[in-house]
C-alpha cells in the first residue's frame, strides 16, 4: 500500500482572543494509505478540524508539510487540491437544487453537459436520492442533506475525502444507518476517507485505524482493537471504552510476563508490553467486561475481592461497582444469570482477572 | 396568539391609528389636491380635474394662462431627465463600490478594520447641509466645474454608505462556510463570487441599489449646493417653484413621484419575497 497522504511535523497555532497562543497542532506526523478509513478521534477543541483544514488548504501550517500522492502542497490554495470535504453543517448551497449542488464541482471544472448529467445521476442513485434531483435544499430532511453533501463531495472522485463530524447532527438510529452506508460507499468507491468524530464508539465501528488526538498531539495511532486493548497512555485508556485504572508498581518481570502490585498489596500477573523495568510505577488497566465473577466455590486464578456497593441490571449484564480497601472503586460488567441475589449491593464478590486482561501503562511522569 | 380586549389595549391601538393618520394624511391631502380644480385656493374643493397633470405633460388645458405656474414644460422635463441620469449613474457606481467594501470588511482581516467600518457609517449621520458645503468647497478648490458630474460624485460619496450597510447586513446572515465549500469543490475566487456569494447577497444588493436610487432622486440639500446652473434636478426645480408660492401643479408632480417611489419599492419587496 502506498501513501496517499502524508503529514510531516505539522504545527499550527492561533492567537488566542485573550492574548497568548493556542497550539492547535503540535508537530503532528501521519501517513495514510490508499483506500484507508482513518478516523481522527478526540474531545472537542483537540485540533481535529484544524488538521482537516490544513489538508484541504483553508489553514496554512506554521511548520511542516503536507504531501498528497507525493506532491508537496505548500500553500497551494484550497481549490487546487485534490481533496473534498463534507462539512460539519453540510454547507449546501441553498440557492441551488439538489442536482446542481451535486454537479457544482463538475460544472466548475468544465466537464461537458452530458457527462455531468450521467455522473450526477449515478451519484444520486448511489446515495439513494434518485428522485430528489430537482428539490431545493430547504425541502430535505437532515439525513437527506447529509447524503447530498456526500454526493457533492464524491462526484469529482477526490483522492481523499475529509469528513468533519458528518454524523453528529443526526439522531441515533439514522446515525447507525449512515455509519454503515458510509463504510459501504468507501469500500465501493475505493477513496481514502479521513473521518473526524468525538464519538469513540463511532470511531471503533468504522475505522481501519484511529488517531487519538488531544491537545494538538496524536496520542496514539492504531487499529481499533489494538487501541482498545493496549492503550499507550492514561488519556487513551480513559477516552476509549470503560476503564479501571489502578495505581500499581512492577514487582517482578520474567520474559513476557510481569507481576504488578496494586495499592492494596494484591499482586496480579499481566503481559508485558514495552520495557517496564522492576520498580516502575504503573497504571493497571482492567476493562470492566474482562473480569469474570466466580460461579462456584473453588474457581481459581488471580482475583480482586471486594464488596458490591452498587448494582445495575442492564439486560444481558449486571454493572457493578465493587469496593475494596486500598483500591479506587472498581467497575465490573458481569453476565446476568439466574442466581441474581449474588449481585445485590452489599454482597461480597471475587472478580477473576485473566492475564491478558491486565494491561500496564507507564504512570505519567515516570520515565518510560 | 390573540389577546382579549382590555382598556389598555384600546388606547394602545387608538394611539397606533393616530400615529398612522399623522403620517399619511398630509400625503393623502397632496394626492387629493392634485385633482382639485380650484386654481386659487387649493384648500377649497372646486371639483375634479386632470388639468394639473395635463399642464405638467404640456397638454392643452381649460385653465387660463395666469393660473399656471409651469412656464415651460421643457424645464421640468430637463429636471426630470437630470434627476434620472444622476440617480442611474449614482446607483450604478455606489452599488458596485458599496458592495465591494462590504465584502472586503466582511471577508478579510486587515488593520484598522473597525475604524474603516465606522468611516463608512459617517456619511449617513453627517448633516446633509455640512456634506453639501464640504463637497462644494472641495469641488471649487479642486477646480471642478459644477454640473451633473459633480452631483453624481457627491451623491456617490454618501450613497456608497447606504449600500454598504444594506449589503453588510445580508452578508452577516450568510454562512461563510458556503464560500469554503465552493473553494473546496474547485472553484476559484471569482467563480465562487459569481456562483455563490452574489446569488446569496443579491436581495441585499438589489435592496441597496433601490435605496440609493430613491435617495438620489429625492435629495435636495446636498444637490442644491453642488449642482450647476444648467444641471437642475427635480427636487431643486420643485424647490425653485415653491419659492414663488405653492401651486397645484406641484401636487401633481408630487403625486407622480410618490407613485414612482411606490412602484420601485414594490418591485424591491417583490424580488426579496421571491428570493426566499
Ligand atoms: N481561527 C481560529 N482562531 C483562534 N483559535 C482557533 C481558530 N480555529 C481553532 N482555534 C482553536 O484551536 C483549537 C483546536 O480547534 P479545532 O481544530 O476546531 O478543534 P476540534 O475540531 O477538535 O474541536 C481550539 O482550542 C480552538 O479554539
Ligand atoms: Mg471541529
Amino acid at each position: 500500500m502506498t501513501a496517499v497522504l502524508k503529514i510531516e511535523s505539522a504545527s499550527k497555532s492561533f492567537d488566542a482572543p485573550e492574548g497568548g497562543k493556542i497550539h492547535a497542532l503540535k508537530d503532528v506526523s501521519l501517513t495514510i494509505a490508499h483506500n484507508e478509513f482513518l478516523t481522527l478521534l478526540g474531545p472537542s477543541g483537540c485540533g481535529k478540524t484544524t488538521m482537516l483544514r490544513a489538508v484541504s488548504g483553508f489553514e496554512d501550517l506554521d511548520a511542516g508539510e503536507i504531501y498528497i500522492e507525493g506532491e508537496a502542497m505548500g500553500s497551494r490554495p484550497a481549490h487546487k487540491r485534490p481533496v473534498n470535504t463534507v462539512f460539519q453543517r453540510y454547507a449546501l448551497f441553498p440557492h441551488l437544487s439538489v442536482a446542481r449542488n451535486v454537479s457544482y464541482s463538475l460544472e466548475v471544472a468544465g466537464v461537458d453537459k452530458a457527462e455531468i448529467r450521467k455522473r450526477v445521476g449515478d451519484m444520486l442513485d448511489m446515495v439513494g436520492l434518485t428522485a430528489f434531483g430537482e428539490r431545493r435544499i430547504g425541502q430535505l430532511s437532515g439525513g437527506q442533506q447529509q447524503r447530498v453533501a456526500l454526493a457533492r463531495s464524491l462526484v469529482a472522485r477526490p483522492k481523499v475525502l475529509l469528513l468533519d463530524e458528518p454524523l453528529s447532527a443526526l439522531d441515533k438510529n439514522l446515525r447507525h444507518k449512515m455509519q454503515e452506508e458510509l463504510k459501504g460507499l468507501q469500500h465501493e468507491l475505493g477513496i481514502t476517507f479521513i473521518f473526524v468524530t468525538h464519538d469513540q464508539e463511532e470511531a471503533l465501528v468504522m475505522s481501519d485505524r484511529i488517531a487519538v488526538l488531544e491537545g494538538g498531539k496524536i496520542q496514539q495511532l492504531d487499529a481499533p482493537e489494538a487501541l482498545y486493548r493496549y492503550p499507550k497512555n492514561e488519556f487513551v485508556a480513559r477516552f476509549i471504552g470503560e476503564s479501571n485504572l489502578l495505581p500499581g508498581k512492577v514487582v517482578a518481570t520474567s520474559g513476557e510476563a510481569c507481576d504488578v502490585q496494586l495499592s492494596d498489596d494484591t499482586v496480579l500477573q499481566g503481559c508485558r508490553r514495552g520495557d517496564l523495568a522492576e520498580g516502575t510505577n504503573v497504571k493497571v488497566l482492567i476493562r470492566p467486561e474482562s473480569v469474570v465473577a466466580a460461579l462456584s466455590e473453588g474457581t481459581s486464578g488471580q482475583a480482586i475481592s471486594g464488596t458490591i456497593s452498587e448494582s445495575y441490571f442492564i439486560g444481558t449484564d449486571y454493572q457493578l461497582v465493587v469496593r475494596r480497601d486500598g483500591l479506587p472503586p472498581f467497575r465490573a460488567t458481569v453476565r446476568a444469570h439466574t442466581d441474581a441475589s449474588r449481585f445485590a449491593a452489599g454482597e461480597p464478590i471475587d472478580l477473576f482477572v485473566p492475564h491478558d486482561g491486565v494491561h500496564l501503562i507507564a504512570a505519567e511522569g515516570a520515565a518510560a | 396568539m390573540k389577546t382579549r380586549f382590555r382598556p389598555g389595549s384600546f388606547f394602545l391601538s387608538a394611539y397606533g391609528w393616530l400615529f398612522l393618520t399623522f403620517i399619511y394624511v398630509p400625503i393623502l391631502l397632496i394626492v387629493v389636491f392634485s385633482f382639485n380644480a380650484n386654481p386659487v385656493n387649493m384648500m377649497i374643493w372646486d371639483g375634479f380635474t386632470l388639468d394639473w397633470y395635463r399642464t405638467i405633460f404640456g397638454f392643452p388645458t381649460t385653465l387660463n394662462e395666469q393660473t399656471l405656474y409651469v412656464e415651460s414644460t421643457a424645464q421640468l422635463y430637463s429636471a426630470v431627465l437630470n434627476s434620472l441620469t444622476v440617480a442611474f449613474l449614482t446607483t450604478l457606481v455606489s452599488t458596485i463600490f458599496g458592495t465591494a467594501v462590504a465584502l472586503a470588511v466582511a471577508r478579510f482581516r486587515f488593520r484598522l478594520k473597525s475604524f474603516y467600518r465606522a468611516l463608512m457609517f459617517m456619511p449617513m449621520i453627517m448633516p446633509d447641509i455640512i456634506l453639501g458645503i464640504a463637497l462644494l468647497i472641495f469641488f471649487v478648490s479642486f477646480g471642478f466645474s459644477l454640473g451633473l458630474q459633480t452631483i453624481v460624485i457627491g451623491h456617490t460619496t454618501f450613497l456608497c454608505s447606504y449600500v454598504f450597510v444594506v449589503v453588510s447586513a445580508r452578508l452577516a446572515d450568510m454562512d461563510e462556510s458556503l464560500e469554503e465549500a465552493s473553494a473546496d469543490l474547485g472553484a476559484d475566487g471569482w467563480t465562487t463570487f459569481r456562483r455563490v456569494t452574489l446569488p446569496m447577497i443579491a436581495p441585499g444588493v438589489i435592496g441597496g441599489a433601490m435605496l440609493a436610487f430613491i435617495i438620489s432622486m429625492d435629495d435636495l440639500v446636498i444637490t442644491y449646493f453642488i449642482s450647476g446652473v444648467d444641471s437642475t434636478t427635480l427636487p431643486v426645480h420643485i424647490y425653485g417653484m415653491l419659492r414663488r408660492g405653492i401651486k397645484p401643479e406641484i401636487n401633481a408632480i408630487a403625486t407622480i413621484m410618490l407613485l414612482s417611489s411606490f412602484v420601485i419599492a414594490s418591485i424591491g419587496l417583490y424580488l426579496r419575497a421571491r428570493k426566499k
